[in-house]
């Protein structure tokens, strides 16, 4: 009887330990996570993360939150609203030099070159880029890439004094481009796949110049989280990075398989559109993913390309404030490549 | 019978002919201007993607409409609430208006992204955002419904020793229904219109969060889908409050324009 009970006892603590330590659904983190846009193709890193139970391995319930613009994102971090965000690194500069944002940092570059560029028409008479002097731009009020145009032009000899605009809503600020009424825009690589046969289709050549290629090496998006979070949840941020880098690592040898991940929990995306505009983000703005390298390799934020991001940044935009690039992002999250 | 259905069909006929035409038209401005499909996709690609089963158009629509009907709900309690106690007081009147004047013409669009970072990133500020649209001509129309009674039936009323609560009840609210309903039907369509405006700012689902998605997409035929669904849904919105008008009012219908 006794060594009954006591079997009873041992089973009992077993199930209690069991409960404590083994139920994984109740014991995940929840995390808010904010997305620069609305669901496109290259957001398959972040999807395939959740539904292949990448996030969820790292203790972490992960809510993906559509967004309307790096901007966004930027403010609800700072603001504490959401936990992490996905968002431009020039855009991050932009809100610390001019709305005095001192609360956000990078914690992983996840685009380490941006995926900017220049659309044009080659059948507009350009061929180089000193060649969009006088032409027509297509833009969107309040655009960040509009803006950073300045630099470019200075950078690539162009005279930007006689560009014409037409203004339009952001998300279709591109149609006047692809029926021709406009001469370029400034846009982002994705978008080149998917414009160039609609434009072929009206008549026009659509190419692109890329910043990379065009002295304006800086970075792109990356994880961002408040100093807050990362003080009081260190290890939640810890996990959050390792999980997504895994995530965009496993995207960039798996593209295929990754959109068809995003396409689960976004099924009005078109396949073939959304795996063209990921490729192209992955092989513009993720070289190193591609690797079979360290996973760790992703994710680290360059002094130097912080620093001319920075500066681009504030040329563009004509500030005269100044803020510390080192003060934007910590690397403390990823290992050193 | 049949003589009935004749007379709908010779009463629908030139509505649906003028319906042909423009979708006639639109194809072949389409096919002869070489307008690009992701900017105006032909009527066919739109059909295709109104029954694309790869959309799970009903969770969209029952989102929208949720979000439409709480909104609107809220508007139509608080808007005949607010209306009666102006209407009983001319001080809150005068403190009150100037705030629900205020809360009309200020653009909610600019506001919205605040309201969802107030209040989260649900649907919470999405029918916030539908009530504010809505709200004001609700209150607006019950007001002035309120006020329309003959001043000689309130002092009828009050020689028979009725009350403050009897003049609103039996004869300032049932001469203010007409009124009421004329605010139902213009607060209805705002409601649709404000449910889409708060989705385009911040949504997981929903039509508005469609039309966003696809635009960001480039797949046209998807918007203007979402569009059509959400037509069709102001629409049948609309058609439930006239129902529901003739069926209270049966009185007021040979006045009636809608």
């Amino acid at each position: 009887m006794r060594t009954q009970i006591r079997w009873i006892r041992l089973a009992v603590v077993v199930v209690a330990l069991a409960a404590l330590f083994g139920g994984p659904a109740g014991a995940a983190d929840a995390v808010k996570f904010k997305l620069d846009f609305s669901p496109v193709g290259y957001h398959a890193m972040f999807y395939s993360g959740v539904s292949r139970g990448v996030y969820a391995r790292h203790g972490l319930s992960v809510d993906i939150i559509p967004g309307t613009g790096s901007y966004a994102g930027v403010m609800d971090v700072a603001a504490g609203k959401i936990d992490f965000a996905f968002a431009d690194s020039a855009t991050l500069a932009l809100a610390a030099l001019q709305a005095g944002v001192k609360d956000v940092k990078i914690i992983a570059m996840v685009l380490e070159v941006t995926p900017y560029s220049i659309l044009y028409l080659r059948n507009h008479g350009i061929a180089k880029p000193p060649d969009l002097a006088g032409k027509t731009m297509a833009n969107f009020q309040g655009s960040g890439v509009g803006r950073l145009f300045r630099s470019f032009a200075r950078i690539n000899g162009v005279d930007a004094s006689g560009v014409k605009e037409i203004l339009s809503a952001p998300p279709t600020y591109l149609n006047p481009l692809v029926v021709g009424q406009a001469d370029f825009a400034p846009s982002t690589v994705n978008q080149t796949v998917n414009l160039r046969e609609p434009a072929r289709q009206a008549g026009n050549d659509l190419a692109e110049f890329r910043f990379v290629d065009h002295g304006m090496n800086i970075h792109g998006a990356a994880l961002i989280a408040n100093v807050q979070t990362l003080a009081q949840r260190k290890d939640l941020a810890k996990r959050f990075v390792q999980a997504t880098l895994e995530s965009v690592q496993w995207t960039a040898r798996n593209p295929e398989a990754a959109v068809d991940e995003l396409l689960k929990s976004n099924p009005q995306l078109k396949k073939d559109r959304a795996l063209a505009e990921l490729r192209s983000i992955l092989s513009v703005s993720v070289p190193r993913g591609t690797t079979a390298g360290d996973p760790q390799q992703l994710g680290w934020t360059d002094a130097g390309t912080m620093v001319r991001t920075v500066d681009l940044v504030r040329e563009s935009f004509g500030l005269s404030q100044q803020v510390d690039p080192a003060a934007l992002y910590t690397n403390e999250f990823v290992t050193r490549p | 019978m049949r003589r009935r259905l004749v007379a709908g069909l010779v009463r629908y006929a030139p509505a649906a002919a003028l319906a042909a035409f423009a979708v006639a038209a639109w194809e072949a401005a389409v096919l002869v201007l070489r307008i690009p499909a992701i900017i105006v996709p032909p009527p066919f690609e739109v059909a295709l993607a109104l029954v694309d089963r790869s959309v799970d158009w009903p969770h969209h629509i029952a989102v929208t409409a949720l979000e439409i009907v709480a909104g609107f709900a809220a508007a139509v309690v608080l808007g005949i609430g607010l209306a009666v106690v102006l209407v009983m007081s001319q001080f809150l009147a005068r403190v009150v208006l100037p705030w629900v004047l205020l809360a009309q013409i200020v653009p909610k669009i600019a506001f919205a992204p605040i309201l969802f970072l107030t209040f989260g990133y649900n649907q919470l500020p999405t029918v916030i955002i539908t009530f504010l649209v809505a709200f004001f001509p609700m209150v607006i129309d019950t007001a002035a419904g309120l006020g329309s009674l003959d001043p000689r039936m309130k002092d009828l009323l009050r020689s028979f020793q009725g009350s403050r609560w009897d003049v609103l009840w039996k004869a300032q609210f049932p001469a203010s229904l007409p009124f009421i309903f004329s605010g139902l039907k213009v607060s209805s369509t705002l409601a649709v219109v404000g449910a889409n405006v708060a989705e385009f700012v911040s949504a997981r689902a929903g039509l508005g969060f469609l039309i966003i998605n696809s635009q960001v997409t480039f797949n046209a035929s998807l918007a203007f889908a979402a569009a059509t669904y959400l037509i069709l849904l102001g629409v049948a919105f609309y058609a439930l409050i006239v129902a529901l008008e003739r069926w209270t009012l049966p009185w007021a219908a040979p006045h009636r324009a809608a």
